[in-house]
């Protein structure tokens, strides 16, 4: 509760720093080992929470969704002359030698203020991380870039703690390490996926480290409920204005129960996001046309059938202003917290407040965004690349549908 | 719902798979009493512990007829003397038959003769004559089980005693009948009118509708055999969405115990231990075991199934007949041996664990129980046999 007292009394500040990306991978020594931490949550009305983290990989049939890029990087600039883009390189810092490598006339296409430049391995592997950071938020306004623009998201700088179990071999590993840029304070992202197939030669390796990067990591919550004296509170808390009253059998019972203590929250859950939760979406998901982004996901944590109701849609923004009302900070079941860019309003991000500081999110419409549990303080750097960030907090109204 | 059923080519036993025992030791782990869990023998779906929870349906989901006070037997076509004759050959003594006639209530208002016993007269009803005035009433009205009758599970009525008044439980008691292996009564009006408040009420009708379900979490440890876990609780393909959440598991070792919620499919995720919703609900019929059942797999539920169709038409092409062992998923149909009259469906989900929802009344919750437990309300003494249908992957 503290940290989102933090996070709510003061406009978020959070920014991608210039600061080196630190690595746990010092020398050629590593040791894959994985997060043991049993994660004691903060008691409150929701009782006592226990979680730990785990990961969910795409399944195979969405990796093969994936085309393959080309193990030559490239890189697209738009808006700017080629004079432009010479000294935008310049200014981000990197070295005599880069520079002339990066524009190195029979490695750039430019057609009118479009460029695409080819950038040696070397040039790839030697950027500085401040360089790297600068070119690559550039890069990541370009769709052209996709795996600058949407970069893939690793959220502990431990990276041998981050890919446990995922068979990457330790050179890719240590590859990984050179590239990533980001700070290891809010998360870390990764770019140069064709840098990394140089060395594949398979397309079962190319698979195996594609499910690497797509992993995301989820919060595993059980809730203690061994209070009964306290039970009242704790059903109100879960039950959230009788709203998820599916649950209160269920907890009841459990504390009827003499002796059971320990209970996995997506018993608590409305039933459709117990439906959702740790699952990635299926082909089935878009149906409609569309599939299930943020705001999807939000408005429908109560509604037992869904509603086609998405983020960038007119029917999605009215039914938001429609049914929520600001408040203060997130401290009830099923408050939905908006992330937003300070300088222009715009929505980036909403997810739905759990207990303690727990969310059910989903982070895209991706399918290769799979419904998790996360904390916040490790969902709000996924939008730190956007600049300057506000996080507010909304209630679904009392007689929302 | 009005099903024709095929004549079936493999008959089974009408046995529970295995019965639980304590089968591994196993660290339970802090906050949960080792007294109250059971373990599932080891087997393909690796090793479940579990322990039971009393499901009760809200108080806001009773509805208002559920609270009448108004006992009323059918007697159909009957005239009153043709149906005081029923009752003598029921076995009702001639001062019975006065009772019935001077001090019951005979109403005919175009739905058929309708029968108000006095207090009397249900008092002094034995066991035998429930059993044949049961007889009599489905005969006048084949909805009259599923509309009035409430079978206890496990035929002891232990499942209903906590919170209720011992004085209450002996009533109950009296007016319980055991047929086939089931306990049952249908003089629910009777006991609401031994009721001093609504809120006895209310909370004797939540006793009654009690339901056992179960909390059940698959151990892992650095033994465990992932790819056979995957290869089980996925349901040769029916059930893809849980791998990631078990591939994560393969790369988390400190996880002991995951709550088999997260290895049900989407549909039987959303419903386990909750009740039917109005939204669920058609005019003349509501999510049974059969809807269920055929919903078990499904990514969203579909209400055809509460269309009058033959079973064929839900089985013949998705599913193929299923031999023993049984397997995540499969789909078992309960027959009448003599008429081969469809009684109940399940989804088997291992060892004696099922998934279930008992019946279309919405007091019944859509759970994970034992088998025997289950079975102990579909009358297991019966003469009846079990069908195993298994889906096949992506039809």
């Amino acid at each position: 509760m503290r940290l989102l007292q933090l996070l709510f009394c003061i406009s978020v500040w959070i920014a991608v720093p210039n600061a080196e990306s630190q690595t746990n991978l010092e020398g050629s020594a590593i040791t894959f080992s994985e997060d043991r931490e049993v994660i004691k949550g903060n008691p409150g009305l929701w009782g006592e929470i226990e979680s730990y983290y785990t990961f969910l990989e795409p399944p195979l049939e969405t990796i093969d969704l994936i085309t393959i890029p080309s193990e030559q990087t490239e890189w697209h600039f738009f808006d700017m002359s080629l004079l432009q883009l010479d000294a935008f390189l310049g200014s981000a810092g990197v070295t005599p030698q880069q520079h002339s490598a990066l524009m190195d006339p029979s490695r750039i296409f430019s057609n009118g203020e479009h460029h695409r430049l080819f950038p040696t391995p070397e040039v790839i592997t030697t950027l500085s991380s401040a360089s790297r950071n600068t070119i690559y938020r550039v890069l990541g306004q370009w769709e052209e870039n996709p795996f600058h623009h949407k970069p893939f998201f690793i959220e502990n700088p431990n990276l041998s703690q981050w890919f446990y179990g995922t068979g990457l071999e330790t050179s890719q590993l240590q590859s990984i390490a050179r590239l990533v840029y980001g700070s290891s304070n809010s998360g870390l992202l990764f770019s140069d996926l064709p840098y990394l197939l140089r060395d594949i030669e398979s397309g079962s390796e190319e698979k195996k480290l594609l499910t690497a990067l797509c992993r995301v990591r989820t919060l595993v919550p059980r809730i203690r409920i061994s209070d009964s004296d306290n039970f009242e509170n704790i059903a109100r808390y879960w039950t959230s204005g009788y709203r998820n009253k599916d649950i209160l059998p269920v907890m009841e019972s459990v504390i009827k129960t003499e002796g059971v203590e320990m209970l996995d929250i997506a018993h608590l859950l409305p039933p459709t996001p117990r439906k959702h939760l740790f699952t990635f979406p299926g082909t089935n998901e878009g149906v409609s046309g569309r599939y299930p982004d943020w705001l999807w996901t939000s408005i429908n944590f109560f509604n037992f059938i869904p509603l086609s109701r998405y983020a960038d849609s007119t029917s999605g923004t009215e039914y938001f202003h429609k049914n929520y009302v600001p408040i203060p900070a997130p401290e009830q079941f099923g408050d939905l917290i908006l992330v937003r860019k300070e300088s222009n309003g715009e929505f980036l991000h909403g997810c739905i407040y759990i207990a303690d500081d727990i969310v059910y999110t989903k982070n895209s419409a991706s399918l290769f965004s799979p419904w998790v549990l996360s904390r916040i303080k490790n969902l709000i750097p996924l939008f730190s690349r956007f600049g300057k960030l506000e996080v507010i907090a909304y209630r679904l109204e009392v007689d929302a549908p | 719902m009005n099903r024709i059923f095929p004549i079936l080519l493999t008959v089974f036993g009408l046995v529970a798979p295995c019965g639980a025992q304590t089968a591994f030791p196993s660290a339970v782990e802090p906050g949960l009493n080792p007294k109250l869990v059971k373990h599932c023998q080891p087997g393909a779906w690796g090793n479940l512990e579990y322990y039971e929870i009393i499901l009760e349906p809200p108080t806001d989901s009773l509805w208002s007829s559920l609270l009448s006070e108004v006992s009323v037997w059918p007697f159909a076509d009957s005239t009153k003397e043709e149906a005081l004759e029923e009752l003598k050959n029921a076995g009702f003594s001639p001062d019975m038959i006065t009772e019935a006639s001077e001090n019951g209530i005979w109403s005919n208002q175009g739905r058929g003769m309708a029968f108000t016993p006095s207090d009397k007269f249900i008092e002094n009803s034995n066991s035998k004559q429930r059993i044949a005035l049961l007889e009599l009433f489905t005969k006048a009205d084949p909805n009259f089980p599923n509309r009035v009758l409430m079978n206890v599970e496990g035929a002891d009525l232990s499942i209903i005693s906590h919170g209720i008044a011992p004085e209450t439980l002996k009533v109950l008691e009296s007016v319980t009948f055991m047929k086939n292996g089931t306990l049952s009564f249908f003089d629910r009006p009777y006991l609401l009118r031994k009721m001093p408040t609504l809120e006895t009420k209310q909370n004797l009708i939540r006793a009654i509708s009690r339901t056992k379900g179960l909390v059940v979490r698959l151990s892992v440890d650095p033994t465990s055999n992932l790819d056979g876990l995957a290869d089980y609780w996925s349901a040769g393909g029916n059930n893809r969405s849980i791998l990631p959440l078990l591939h994560g598991i393969r790369a988390t070792s400190r996880v002991s115990k995951i709550d088999i919620v997260h290895l049900l499919p989407p549909t039987a995720k959303k419903y386990l231990n909750t009740f039917t919703r109005d939204s669920d609900m058609m005019p003349d019929d509501s999510p049974d075991c059969f809807w269920t059942c055929m919903n078990f797999f499904e990514k969203n539920p579909s209400n055809r199934v509460m269309d009058t169709l033959s079973l064929g038409h839900y089985i013949n092409e998705d599913f193929k007949m299923a031999q023993p062992p049984l397997r995540f998923g499969d789909l078992c149909v309960i027959y009448e041996r003599s008429n081969g009259a469809f009684v109940h469906s399940y989804v088997y989900i291992a060892d004696d664990i099922v998934f279930t929802k008992n019946g279309m009344s919405s007091l019944r919750p859509y759970a994970l129980t034992e088998a025997s437990q289950m079975l102990s309300i579909y009358e297991p003494d019966s003469d009846r046999y079990l069908e195993v249908y298994r889906r096949i992957p992506d039809s």
